[in-house]
């Protein structure tokens, strides 16, 4: 007979100090990387090459945004984060998103390593967190990542689509994909955080990020196989300097046209109350 | 004050929720297996519910019509309600009554 040892956390009450600060660090860069896929994803409704992305790029937005809601709303009852601060009131410096999403997406090939790889990276951390010893979590992972079954159907369908449209459109698809690797790469961070290594410890993740990542490079090359799309050239910069709480080495974040668009800055005058 | 005989029961409420229905279906929330659970202690009436998708832009729409539809209930004083996404709603839970309906709709579910 055995007996599960494993810890329950229905709050942060009888986590370590790395764990309460590794678990907010990864929620809010989940969120934060979902906040910015919801608004691509959002923007390209209307710049799809087929009707049929653009209801799907609507309908990932729409997913998108609803988990950036309910991951904010873990991190306002656990850690006093003010949904509203985060969004409207938070330096772009402070964003833990994954860079790749700081800028415009200007073409379709961006937008396709976006949701087949960038997308994708979150879904994999999220699938860390089945199981988890920390219930809050636990017992909402599971509505999204059957949610996130279809995103990844929806990218690795058009990544491998886009890789058979001819030498420019794949050498594109290429210079993109490697980008987002790149950049995911950055946003895992170093093997040895300490932080991550708490969040494991404790039963709180499954796998390390580092795992995670390899996992990731594993399905980014098997979805690349066969379509002479070489993702090989995606580079690991150093992490030196890796800062956890903005999962960056250097000062970065979404650019102030995308925050304002993001605050509904425009829409100010409308709102209630 | 209430007696034990006009306190609100565990069906009157559900029998309110059939009448709350997901604009985007036209079906109630009880048919489309969106109700988790019905709990009545004396006035407070609890309820857990579940959406069909975390991004439903009608949640806020759909909790107000619950909160209205069980306040209607007579003896009931206050609705507390509790969003889950456990375990995650699928068009299983969908109940048999609900799929004949959404058949005449042409909807296979």
């Amino acid at each position: 007979m055995t007996t599960d040892t494993k810890p329950v956390f229905e709050s942060l009450e009888g986590m370590s100090e790395p764990c309460r600060l590794g678990l907010r660090n990864i929620i809010m860069a989940c969120a934060d990387t979902k906040l910015l896929l919801g608004y691509h994803y959002g923007e390209w409704t209307f710049g799809t090459p087929e009707l049929e992305a653009a209801v799907a790029s609507c309908s990932l937005s729409q997913s998108e945004l609803g988990h950036v809601r309910l991951l904010q709303a873990v991190l306002k009852k656990h850690y006093g984060d003010d949904p509203e601060r985060l969004i409207d009131n938070r330096p772009a410096a402070e964003f833990a998103n994954v860079a790749f999403l700081d800028e415009q997406i200007e073409r379709w090939p961006g937008f396709v390593a976006m949701n087949a790889i960038v997308d994708l990276a979150v879904a994999r951390v999220l699938h860390a967190f089945r199981g988890s010893s920390f219930k809050p979590l636990r017992m909402s992972v599971e509505k999204m990542l059957d949610e996130e079954r279809y995103h990844i159907h929806h990218g690795r369908g058009w990544f491998r689509a886009l890789a058979r449209q001819g030498e420019v459109t794949r050498g594109s698809l290429e210079r993109q994909a490697c980008a987002a690797l790149t950049s995911v790469a950055e946003w895992f961070g170093p093997a040895d955080d300490e932080q991550d290594a708490a969040l494991v410890g404790a039963s709180v993740k499954s796998m390390a990020n580092a795992e995670i990542f390899r996992a990731l490079l594993e399905d980014v090359s098997e979805m690349a196989s066969g379509t002479g799309v070489n993702v090989a050239a995606a580079q690991r910069a150093s992490l030196d300097g890796w800062n956890p709480a903005t999962r960056r080495v250097g000062v970065g974040g979404p650019n102030e046209e995308i925050l304002f668009h993001l605050r509904g800055s425009k829409n100010e005058v409308f709102k209630l109350g | 004050m209430l007696s034990a005989a006009t306190l609100p029961t565990d069906a009157e409420v559900w029998q309110a929720l059939h009448a709350v229905t997901d604009p985007e279906y036209p079906l109630s929330i009880v048919d489309l297996g969106m109700v988790y659970g019905v709990r009545v202690d004396g006035t407070v009436a609890s309820v857990e519910i579940t959406f069909t998708s975390i991004g439903c832009p009608a949640i806020d729409m759909i909790v107000s019509d619950i909160r209205e539809a069980i306040l209607a209930v007579p003896g009931v004083r206050e609705v507390r309600l509790e969003i889950v996404w456990s375990p995650p709603w699928t068009k299983h839970r969908i109940t048999d009554r609900g799929r004949r309906i959404l058949a005449v709709y042409g909807v296979v579910a």
